[in-house]
């Protein structure tokens, strides 16, 4: 089952657990775009700079307070990258960038968080780990030519994330807007040995993403 | 009783009046690390047990005592024999966010970079600057009026940057040439996870005890190498002359015992033990300004202690 289908297979498992719930619980949907670097061992004079990628899938939320809400949002992930090397200056130039190729790497990012409410439930602060499965890469040259990267990818990432965000309210429907930092923990390299590396490389995740989520409450009471 | 008696004696009231007002101005608030009347001060490398908002910047630098390292031999004939001194600088920045009277977040980066030095050939091209990133979360879980008691865990993305030059040419000679196999300077990502627990107890207005343990997991500065669990603890006491004589004028002394991942065997750790001294100035709980001077004394591989002599200038903003 590819990547897509098993989102959407998810997504119905939730929607179906959500149908019967309690007012304690949020569903809805959420969308982000990010821009996210792979920093560590780079072969000399190269280095990984972030693009823009996007993302999209599910929210669910369950209050266990009036302030505290346990969260889960397993989405759609793309990540864009663009490999760069550092022309050295000569006689003629100065030192310039300029790109390789573009990495794209596609995952199922399933963040599992708490989502804390601050100055009359207004302000929220969140925080939790994102694990990363089902991870697929591809590297495409300047030429247009296509390579894999799966192999030389872990196919589990674990990172842990920090957001803060504003709640829109109206009436049973929410809207949140949310800035959130993400810095991974494991490593996205599977171990293969890669021409150019040092033995044993290690790339991490870090960067920014600016979601917004849509969740209606479920059930009686507001 | 004389002029000048009696004049001594009004002026000592009057700081006596002015030490003890600002105490009891200290035991209502709650802005600033202040517990049971007194201003705890920070000591840059301790983690404060306070949950609230503050902003740190610091500045600092210093130098190694003369370094002998391991004189490289190939066969009978000595090839290198490196000495001489290091210096770097020291730049960082935190900011933590109290969310909830028991919660806060915090994140910091710091910066230590190579001034200058006087190795010679192969160690000079050693390293230039390491950035490590912070980010941690604190949890209050016991205070009375004496007596703070919190929980704090942290995520720090780092490198380790080693410069091993025998293994270098031993590399080279059993490859028979430079490879990105084996780099002479190894800069290796490292990312480590700690909880930690902190405790503050005020004896008096005057005198204030802080103490720290602390767990972290982190990765082998060998490539390769397994994961350990490294073990700090450190502990410190500050005398505020306010309450005492009037002065704006705080002196803290503490002691940090840190483990760290070994660059000769990934099995093994490395200790370093850092002695701290602080001046700082305390006329309010919104603002500290302090000098600090730091003697470190740690391994930096092949059995090789290095002393390291540093100062520092530290200021928190507290909200």
């Amino acid at each position: 089952m590819n990547l897509p289908l098993r989102i959407i297979a998810l997504a119905i498992m939730l929607g179906g657990a959500c149908a019967s719930l309690s007012a304690q619980w949020s569903a809805g949907f959420t969308g982000y775009a990010q821009s996210l670097s792979l920093s560590g061992d780079y072969p000399d004079a190269q280095g990984i700079h972030p693009a823009i990628g996007y993302g999209a899938g599910m929210s669910v939320a369950y209050r266990l307070t009036a302030d505290l809400e346990l969260t889960l949002e397993p989405s759609f992930d793309l990540r864009h990258g663009d490999v760069r090397e550092t022309i050295r200056a000569t006689a003629a130039s100065d030192p310039y960038d300029t790109t390789l190729a573009t990495i794209r790497v596609t995952s199922l990012a399933i963040p599992i968080g708490v989502r804390i409410w601050s100055h009359g439930q207004m302000w929220m602060f969140t925080s939790g780990i994102l694990p990363r499965l089902w991870t697929t890469g591809t590297r495409i040259a300047g030429s247009g030519a296509s390579t894999s990267l799966s192999e030389a990818l872990a196919q589990v990432e674990i990172g842990v994330f920090l957001g803060v965000g504003y709640q829109f309210r109206m009436s049973r429907i929410r809207v949140m807007p949310e800035l959130r930092y993400e810095q991974g923990v494991s490593n996205v390299l599977s171990g293969t040995p890669i021409e150019g590396l040092p033995p044993a490389p290690i790339l991490r995740t870090n960067g920014f993403s600016l979601r917004v989520a849509c969740q209606y409450r479920i059930g009686g009471d507001e | 009783m004389s002029t000048q008696r009696m004049l001594v004696s009004v002026m000592t009231t009057f700081l006596m009046c002015l030490g003890t007002a600002s105490a009891d101005n200290r035991t209502a608030t709650t802005i600033g690390p202040v517990l049971g009347g007194h201003l705890f001060q920070p000591l840059v490398g301790h983690q404060m047990p306070f949950v609230m908002s503050s902003t740190r910047l610091t500045l600092g630098g210093g130098i190694t005592s003369n370094l002998k390292l391991p004189i490289v031999r190939i066969g009978e004939r000595i090839v290198l024999a490196p000495e001489g001194s290091l210096a770097f600088i020291a730049t960082g920045a935190e900011h933590e966010q109290r969310i909830k009277e028991w919660l806060s977040v915090y994140v910091g980066v710091d910066v230590v970079g190579r001034l200058g030095t006087d190795v010679k050939a192969l160690l000079s091209q050693g390293v230039n600057a390491v950035t490590s990133f912070d980010l941690g979360w604190k949890v209050r879980a016991y205070q009375s009026e004496r007596v703070l008691l919190t929980m704090s865990l942290d995520l720090v993305n780092g490198s380790v940057t080693t410069v091993d030059v025998d293994r270098w040419v031993r590399g080279i000679i059993d490859s028979g040439g430079v490879t990105d196999a084996n780099p002479l300077v190894d800069t290796k990502p490292t990312i480590t996870a700690g909880l930690a627990a902190h405790c503050a107890y005020a004896v008096s207005p005057a005198i204030g005890l802080m103490a720290t343990v602390s767990g972290v997991y982190g990765e082998s500065a060998i490539r390769g190498g397994a994961s350990q669990i490294f073990l700090n603890a450190g502990a410190n006491v500050n005398v505020d002359m306010l309450p005492l004589v009037g002065v704006p004028v705080a002196t803290t002394v503490g002691m940090l015992y840190r483990q760290n991942p070994s660059v000769d065997d990934a099995s093994t750790r490395s200790d370093a033990l850092v002695v701290s001294l602080r001046i700082g100035t305390t006329v309010s709980n919104h603002f500290s300004l302090g000098v600090q001077l730091n003697a470190q004394n740690g391994e930096i591989g092949n059995g090789t202690h290095v002393l390291a002599i540093g100062g520092a200038v530290d200021m928190r903003f507290y909200y």
